[in-house]
């Protein structure tokens, strides 16, 4: 995440009344950067509570103190700033914060998670009238009663906070930092708080984690790379910071610098096949309002899932949604699968199938790319298009169907080279999900 | 003028006279209709004896009190096929009305009737009959019944292309999909071949920004799905229907459909799928200032917590369970209702045992249950709009079948019990001027399908669209005129199809008067269509007439489009519409508007509103 510090003097000002100590120039950086983005996804926060609260959810337990250390206030400010202070105590002390805490978030989940807390109390602030200086204003010292004001919002929002943190779905977080890349741009942060804030979508994460553990235990090991990219499966003792493991942090400095130098610290190596064939898969889902509920749960969760075994194998992964048209790939980077996009993915604007098959096969005809194509279209049971459009299509990659709770398949799927039918207690219960899965990874075996 | 004059003059033998007075008496509001119904036995009496005897026919229809066969003589067979139709419908004899339908060549009306007769082989036949004489591209076929373009069919879509050929095939599709046939397996294809078709003419429809087409194509789609028993279909088109609508800018018709697809989910046992609905349906409300959020919320609550429950009795994974109460309970939260929240999480306490924290899940339940007694009262959910619209799937075949014949629109519309008198007496007067046996517009003089579009566009409803754009295609710039005219008072969507070609025609008065019919249209729920014509014009007359009907529409989504046009434009024309606006949502964003920055002529034109 790009940091800015061309920020209001006063938002900068109003720092000092943290009280999250200690207050260090990288953390008010990185509270910068996260308070530039909030501003940009419309929620409109001080500086001063996006930092501590950011700060609560981004840094370990015990790395700070929750402390009033503000010269100079009224008796009626002291009030508030101890509120204040009993308010960033409660949260902290959340099982859910200190968990949170415990994942070294990435900027750009700090962000949605800060957006989906604080966007409530920023409309309601707006409504009433609005929140302390946002604005560029010529006051660039200290002022307590701006200080006050940010407090008492806080304050007052104490319960509401405290039930937010505690009620928030912590799956969804850990798929954004397990199966995901990081998002930088606009958009991206845009998915990432579209997630948060999406039941549906944060259903989906959790059952692409929880197949993706299936997947794990029916994969066999491959052999290991430390290149960035694939899917983590070993331990090693080299390679770069992004694979350390989690736990290497937490050693004092002093010692980490001592493995640092032995090769003694460990990272997370990633799996490779041994033949690296050139595999393209596209993942090409339905997202019509047909696929509301559980079916749309199951189709981006194995979507994922899937995804990310095959991008530890090596192979090229995309994922394409359609509609009454076929949208844009989302491709897995060097940093995974585009995660919050491919959950917060919003269709619904009609469904014509004919067409979007129709525009698959020209792409497919047009590709440049060499290798192999595999095609997995995952779609529901009442899906009906032209049956010669999709042989054409079989005859030019291989085309795996997926028809998710369908009672009976389309004519047209005959064609297609392997045919799922999942039906929901396929797709929930662990037995049978578990067969399942490692059947569709099999499947793509190529001939 | 009154009825006795009228009387008199067709004794006299001056029926030309006779039919332009009672013309102007059946259209009078002022006139009472016992006063009419008084007339009209002695004027059905006085034409007969005249030998007027499609006149006779008429009025004998319009009073419903008699076999009309006899009336017949001297009537061109078809016409008086047709009339005996309507008259066998309306009184309920559908066998009779079958048989008088297919004399008349109305195939589509002859095979509803023959459904309702109960003869639904036979009707089958003549709806298969039908799609093989459908000229499709390369295949005229030349059928009178087929060729003519009419409302459906679209008059620059010959039937077999585009959009509004699409939709017809899905409609015959559907007709012989659903009916009683002898292979199940053929009866699946033609729903097969229905869906795809209105799958390619909704979208199609869509992007032309025919909206209202669009909207019928998703009615069909869930009726299909009602047909098929199939949830898939059924939640396309609820979901569609409330797409369409809320991009109309009907809110509170895009909710019922909302919670019509929720209501319909959840009987299906599709509980994950009511549950996002009714998220949506907060969402929805949220953005568009309605007072239904926290009642929808605390829907979706219910819902999330439904769907928790069932999942647990169908032992899926647990992460599954939670995170559906998880869901349930921030709903319940949102919507401030603590206790019900506590119920979600007192869930979440008894899955958790042995497991994770339940203490922590226990603590929480017991701060909601603290924070109970300040449950703010119930909310209050949206009204119950009526969503059962006109079976379309009949309507517009019906439409089709006509092809846009003004006389047999009028003897329908007569015939119809349905149909409010007012309606009638001016459809009565409409055929009265069709009664020599040009009912086929384009056999009529200019200076009389002039007067023929008035009487159309005096009917008010929207059974009078497919004829006015059948005379729209007269190479007569005075007819074109006229239909423009007439238009003013038909606030539908599909006008816009008529205005928009006008606006380009060839013929300068066409272009001036449907610019001045834009200006004054009044239409609440056009900012959509009015928005792309204000987009797409040439002219600055075109443009601001556009404008001046966005600003008619007084919603805060037609403010914040002016606002935006008088950024990019400051132009008097455009101020001038955007210090009409008024209301108190509209003043509440004039005001915001004004404190982010904006030219001196836009704030003086804001500090109106506000």
């Amino acid at each position: 995440m790009a940091f800015d510090f061309d920020v209001p003097a006063a938002e900068r000002a109003l720092l000092t009344a943290s009280c999250v100590v200690p207050r260090t120039t990288e953390l008010e950086a990185r509270a910068v950067g996260w308070w530039r983005s909030l501003n940009r996804l419309g929620v409109e926060m001080p500086l001063v509570i996006v930092h501590d609260v950011g700060r609560i959810l981004a840094t370990p337990l015990g790395s700070y103190s929750v402390v009033l250390d503000v010269a100079g206030l009224t008796p009626a400010m002291k009030r508030e700033g101890d509120a204040y202070v009993s308010a960033l105590g409660a949260l902290a002390a959340t099982p859910t914060t200190h968990r949170l805490a415990s994942l070294r978030l990435r900027d750009a989940v700090v962000v949605g998670l800060l957006a989906r807390l604080l966007g409530p109390l920023a409309i309601a602030s707006r409504s009433r009238g609005g929140l302390p200086s946002t604005d560029d204003s010529p006051v660039t010292r200290f002022a307590p009663e701006r200080a006050q004001r940010s407090w008492a919002l806080i304050a007052a929002a104490r319960e509401r906070l405290v039930l937010a943190i505690e009620l928030l779905d912590l799956d969804s977080v850990l798929a954004l930092m397990t199966l995901g890349d990081d998002a930088d741009e606009l958009g991206s942060l845009l998915d990432i708080v579209t997630l948060l804030d999406s039941p549906d979508a944060q259903d989906a994460a959790a059952f692409s984690l929880e197949l993706m553990a299936s997947l794990s235990d029916s994969q066999q090991r491959n052999a290991v790379n430390m290149a960035s990219a694939g899917g983590y499966s070993t331990l090693e003792r080299r390679g770069s910071l992004e694979s350390l493991l989690v736990s290497e942090f937490a050693l004092d400095d002093e010692l980490f610098l001592l493995r640092l130098r032995d090769n003694e610290l460990l990272y997370w190596g990633r799996e490779r096949d041994d033949e690296r064939d050139e595999i393209v898969h596209w993942f090409v889902i339905d997202a019509s309002a047909s696929m509301r509920g559980a079916r749309g749960v199951f189709a981006r969760g194995v979507a994922l899932s899937l995804g990310r075994v095959f991008v530890g194998k090596g192979h090229a992964v995309a994922v394409r949604f359609f509609d009454s048209r076929l949208h844009e790939p989302m491709r897995a980077g060097p940093r995974g699968l585009p995660v919050a996009s491919v959950l917060a993915f919003r269709g619904e604007n009609g469904r014509y199938l004919d067409r979007c098959a129709k525009q698959l096969l020209q792409e497919i005809v047009t590709r440049r790319a060499s290798g192999q194509l595999v095609v997995h279209f995952i779609t529901h049971g009442q899906a009906q298009v032209d049956k010669a459009t999709m042989q054409q299509l079989a005859g030019r990659c291989r085309l795996q169907v997926i028809f998710v709770e369908a009672e009976s398949r389309p004519e047209w799927s005959d064609v297609a080279a392997h045919v799922d039918m999942i039906a929901a207690e396929d797709v929930f219960k662990r037995e049978q999900r578990l067969q399942r899965a490692t059947r569709l990874v099999q499947k793509v075996k190529l001939a | 003028m009154n009825t006795e004059h009228a009387l008199q003059l067709i004794a006299s033998g001056r029926w030309s006279e006779a039919r332009q007075v009672l013309h102007a008496l059946l259209v009078d509001p002022a006139l009472l209709q016992a006063e009419v119904d008084e007339m009209l036995p002695r004027c059905q009496a006085l034409l007969m004896q005249r030998n007027h005897g499609l006149a006779s026919a008429l009025v004998a229809l319009f009073r419903g009190v008699e076999p009309i066969d006899r009336l017949f003589e001297g009537v061109d067979a078809r016409r008086a096929a047709e009339l005996s139709a309507w008259h066998h419908a309306r009184t309920g004899n559908q066998a009779a009305a079958a048989e008088a339908f297919l004399r008349a060549e109305r195939w589509a009306h002859a095979a509803l009737a023959l459904q309702r007769a109960g003869e639904p082989a036979r009707a089958h036949e003549l709806w298969l009959r039908l799609l093989q004489r459908l000229p499709t591209q390369g295949n005229d076929g030349g059928q009178r019944a087929f060729a003519a373009p009419s409302g459906v069919i679209g008059v620059d879509n010959p039937v077999g292309h585009g959009a509004a050929g699409s939709y017809l095939m899905a409609l015959l599709a559907f007709q012989l999909g659903r009916g009683p046939g002898k292979q199940p397996s053929a009866q699946e294809s033609w729903l097969v071949s229905c869906q795809r078709h209105l799958e390619a003419a909704a979208c199609a429809y869509g992007e032309a920004g025919e909206s209202e087409r669009a909207f019928d194509c998703y009615v069909v789609l869930s009726e299909l799905g009602h047909v098929q028993n199939a949830f898939e279909n059924l939640i396309e088109g609820f979901l569609g229907c409330a797409r369409v609508v809320r991009e109309d800018g009907l809110h509170l018709l895009a909710l019922s459909f909302l919670q019509k697809a929720a209501h319909m989910a959840d009987a299906k046992g599709e509980y994950h799928a009511a549950a996002t609905i009714w998220d949506d349906a907060a969402k929805q409300a949220a953005a568009t200032g309605l007072p239904y959020v926290r009642s929808l919320r605390e829907a979706a609550g219910a819902a999330w917590l439904a769907c928790a429950r069932r999942y647990r009795q169908l032992q899926m994974p647990q992460s599954m369970v939670r995170h559906a109460l998880l869901a349930s309970a921030h709903a319940f939260v949102a919507a401030d209702v603590p206790a019900r929240a506590a119920e979600a999480v007192g869930d979440l306490a008894q899955i958790a045992k042995g497991a994770a924290d339940p203490a922590r899940y226990e603590q929480i339940v017991r701060r909601l249950l603290a924070a109970s007694g300040t449950d703010q009262p119930a909310g209050v959910m949206p009204p119950e709009t009526d969503t059962r619209f006109a079976n379309v799937w009949e309507v517009d075949l019906l439409e089709w079948d006509l092809a846009g014949d003004p006389f047999s629109t009028a003897i329908a519309l007569i015939g119809s019990a349905a149909v409010p008198i007012v309606v009638r007496r001016r459809a009565l007067a409409l055929a009265l001027l069709l009664v020599d046996g040009h009912s086929a517009p384009n056999e009529l003089a200019p200076e009389q399908q002039v007067q023929v579009a008035r009487t159309i566009g005096e009917l008010r409803v929207y059974d009078a669209l497919a004829p006015l754009e059948r005379l729209f295609l007269s190479n007569d710039a005075a007819v074109r005129r006229a239909v423009v005219q007439a238009i003013r008072g038909l606030p539908y969507k599909r006008s816009f199809g008529i205005l928009r070609r006008a606006l380009c025609d060839p013929a300068n008065v066409v272009v001036q008067e449907a610019t001045r019919v834009l200006a004054r249209f009044q239409f609440a729920h056009a900012l959509a269509p009015l928005a792309a014509i204000a987009r797409g014009a040439t002219t600055p007359e075109v443009r601001y007439a556009a404008l001046e009907a966005i600003g008619r529409i007084q919603t805060p989504d037609a403010f914040d489009f002016v606002l935006r046009w008088c950024r990019e434009d400051p132009s008097p024309p455009a101020i001038s519409v955007l210090g009409t606006f008024r209301g108190s949502i509209v003043a509440q964003l004039a005001r915001e508007a004004g404190q982010l920055g904006v030219p001196d002529v836009i704030r003086s034109a804001l500090e109106r509103i506000i």
